[in-house]
């Protein structure tokens, strides 16, 4: 073999080298373009769509006022009301990353502020955790909103921010509040709203200032979260509801709701930021299990229920 | 060996090689056909863990979206009992818009969206079609019904005019191109699809909600809708029909009423045409970006380059997979949801205020509407307001406050240092 047949074949092997290399990343290439993984195509059976839009064309259904009389009637008025407790230790707490020019304001002293996701009390209460009806009532009825809750109907509510804090972490109201957004801090906030099928806003709040939210209008089936884009670390739940019966738990695990329908039977809701559907509670010592946080109570009239609910830890991720 | 079979050698190879290529790109990507996508990253979000034994839920969604909105190929407007439907969706706009590309016996453009739109914006509008993982910002996603650049406030829908002005003019510094070219009624018809992907994207997430309270495990089973009970339970058939109305029927509405909602801005008081006056109003623009009420310094940084503080928009957020408190994306959630389709989290910039690019239209009134509104679906926030005739202590931007803002932003790709530097001259001939 001479040198230049050397060098040919060092050209030759070094060419089918390229070429094996350009197949090799070419199929890597194309399959990774490919790579991303596309969610399933909705597929729906003919049968039924044409048989559900042949009944919305032909004009729907009035079902609801049917379904609310089909309901029993209340025969009084109780009240609800309880602790929530956790068992097991819960997920640690973790420190708000907080920066930037308002950092004296937020941190004085540079001190750590806790994350709200989960706040457990000295006896074990957990704070913030939201109880609601989730049944449909007549709202006009005094049967089934006593009219203890009259006045509170149309009443301006208040949801306040401090130290770069919202100072309700878990905050619900009535859809036919409204709603007040205060700023006592000496630095500028915005409140970020974005209920889902509500009107969302995000409004600048200066410091020491106020700003209207005009009434909610919808009611929201679970709670969603409100932030400040200029201190991100600050993050609270909100929820509207139609109907006045809901509370959140206080520092100590209690609620308490007044003047709920008695003799009937309805749902409640049981929310927390870190266990947003539970399915298991342990109510007065007895195991329950519950259905998408959701448990069924019928309150004899003029009783006042205690529930001593137990949460397990291992619920809250 | 000798050159000649060196050469066929290699011609072969590559001719080999070529078609494994060919070959491997085809079997690898086929053409997405055209059906909708479910909202799988919805169902995630609101499921939780149980996401995976939802199908029952992923049936009766399907056949309910079917019956009110029909298919790519078909598209369908619902009928909603009080509501004029027809103002929001027109029909024949729509038959313009959707379908594969082509044209009809009259030689009307047939399939526009799919032309023009969904290798971005995908069948379905969810700002996932095939070029989307490689864009930044990402394609709008439609079924969140948020649009960012429109005239009116934060909460409301955008007018037909606001999407109009979007397709005619781009958006600048995006890969949003525009579509200036197009006829009128195109363009139209393209806006109405938009509307309708919107439309059907968000009564899908409104379902899925609506889902996560019912219970599958119960006896009898709880179902959106369930047509067996067309013939045995009527009223309780009829009631789940109402449900899945009642949000198209308030979807509609706002749609409908996106014009009386759209801010409507008087000129300012002073004439920026006269140079005095527009000195004036730069300067005191300038004090009140820098100042506590504006605020609007502690995002676009001190320097208005936009270096302040990197976020998220509601459309990266909406999975839930990003903590609200530590602002970070929960890291054990991305692979999942990623499997759902989902783009890989994309955080979001204040925008830099001195290269004299705006997204959103660089008309003054765009510009105005941009502070007094704030820009949905992004950290930014409507300005705190004094209307006319506020009490003296409050705290807020006058009409004519804001106005002098756009005047100032206006000034600043102008100021010395938004200038690009003066070019270093290279290879220089040095003379002596």
């Amino acid at each position: 073999m001479n040198i230049a047949d050397k060098r040919w074949t060092a050209v030759l092997i070094g060419s089918i080298g390229f070429a094996v290399a350009g197949v090799v990343s070419l199929l890597v290439v194309s399959l990774s373009a490919c790579g991303r993984v596309e969610p399933p195509d909705q597929v729906a059976n003919p049968a039924n769509y044409e048989l559900i839009r042949t009944a919305l064309e032909a004009g729907g259904g009035s079902g609801e006022t049917a379904a609310v009389q089909q309901l029993a009637q209340p025969t009084g008025f109780a009240t609800l009301s309880g602790t929530f407790k956790l068992s097991g230790s819960p997920p640690a707490r973790v420190a708000l990353p907080i920066s930037g020019d308002d950092r004296n304001v937020c941190a004085p002293g540079g001190k750590t502020i806790l994350d709200e996701k989960l706040v457990v009390g000295p006896q074990n209460g957990i704070e913030d955790v939201l109880i609601y009806l989730t049944t449909k009532i007549p709202l006009d009825d005094p049967k089934w909103v006593h009219p203890s809750y009259d006045a509170q109907k149309n009443a301006v509510v208040e949801f306040d921010q401090k130290q770069c804090l919202f100072l309700s972490h878990v905050f619900a109201m009535q859809s036919s509040q409204k709603l007040r957004i205060l700023n006592s801090d000496p630095v500028a906030h915005n409140t970020k709203l974005s209920p889902p099928g509500g009107r969302g806003d995000n409004p600048i709040v200066p410091s020491r200032s106020a700003y209207e939210y005009n009434e909610p209008g919808v009611e929201l089936r679970s709670p969603f979260e409100v932030s400040c884009s200029i201190h991100p670390w600050m993050s609270a739940w909100m929820i509207f509801r139609d109907a006045p019966h809901f509370a959140v738990s206080k520092p100590d695990g209690s609620f308490s709701i007044t003047n709920v329908p008695a003799g009937v039977d309805l749902k409640f809701r049981v929310w927390q930021e870190r266990a947003s559907s539970l399915t298991s509670a342990n109510v007065n010592g007895q195991a329950q299990s519950w259905s998408k946080g959701e448990f069924t109570i019928k309150l004899e009239p003029g009783e006042t229920r205690n529930l001593d609910v137990v949460l397990d830890a291992a619920a809250f991720k | 060996m000798n050159m000649t079979t060196f050469s066929s050698g290699t011609r072969r190879l590559s001719l080999l090689a070529s078609v494994l290529c060919v070959a491997a790109l085809l079997t690898g990507c086929e053409s997405p056909d055209a059906r909708f996508r479910g909202n799988m990253v919805a169902i995630r979000a609101n499921f939780g863990d149980k996401y995976r034994t939802q199908d029952q839920h992923v049936k009766d969604i399907a056949d309910v979206l079917a019956a009110m909105f029909g298919t790519p190929d078909e598209p369908h407007v619902p009928k909603l009992p009080d509501l004029n439907t027809a103002e929001v969706l027109d029909i024949d706009k729509l038959r313009m818009a959707a379908g594969p590309v082509g044209s009809d016996e009259f030689d009307r453009p047939r399939g526009l969206y799919r032309q023009h739109c969904a290798h971005c914006h995908g069948i379905s509008g969810d700002g996932a079609g095939p070029t989307a993982a490689f864009l930044n910002p990402y394609p709008r996603d439609y079924r969140l019904g948020k649009f960012k650049f429109k005239s009116t406030p934060i909460g409301y829908k955008p007018t037909h005019d606001d999407l109009k002005k979007i397709l005619i003019d781009g958006i600048p510094g995006t890969a949003m191109p525009s579509f200036a070219l197009l006829d009128n009624d195109e363009i139209d018809a393209l806006v109405h699809y938009v509307k309708y992907l919107s439309i059907r994207g968000e009564v899908e997430r409104d379902l899925i909600r609506y889902a996560a309270t019912l219970d599958l495990e119960a006896e009898p089973p709880e179902r959106i809708v369930n047509v067996a009970y067309a013939k045995e339970k009527p009223s309780d058939f009829a009631e789940q029909l109402e449900e899945v109305q009642r949000s198209a029927a308030r979807l509609v509405t706002q749609w409908q009423n996106a014009r009386s909602n759209v801010m409507e801005v008087a000129p300012p008081s002073r004439d920026m045409n006269d140079p005095q006056a527009r000195v004036a109003a730069i300067r005191h623009g300038r004090e009140l970006f820098y100042g506590a009420v504006a605020n609007c310094f502690s995002c676009h940084g001190d320097t208005a380059l936009g270096d302040g503080k990197v976020s998220y928009d509601d459309w990266v957020k909406d999975p839930g997979w990003i903590d609200g408190s530590t602002n970070q994306p929960i890291a054990a959630q991305i692979p999942e949801f990623l499997a759902l389709g989902a783009l890989e989290p994309q955080v979001l910039r204040p925008r830099n205020l001195r290269l004299g690019m705006y997204r959103g239209g660089r008309r003054p009134i765009d510009m105005y509407w941009r502070i007094r509104n704030g820009i949905e679906g992004t950290p930014m926030p409507a300005a705190a307001f004094k209307p006319e005739g506020a009490p003296e202590d409050m705290k807020g931007l006058t009409h004519d406050d804001i106005w002098d803002v756009v005047e100032y932003l206006r000034s600043l790709p102008y100021e010395s240092i938004s200038l690009p530097a003066p070019q270093e001259l290279e290879n220089l001939r040095e003379r002596s």
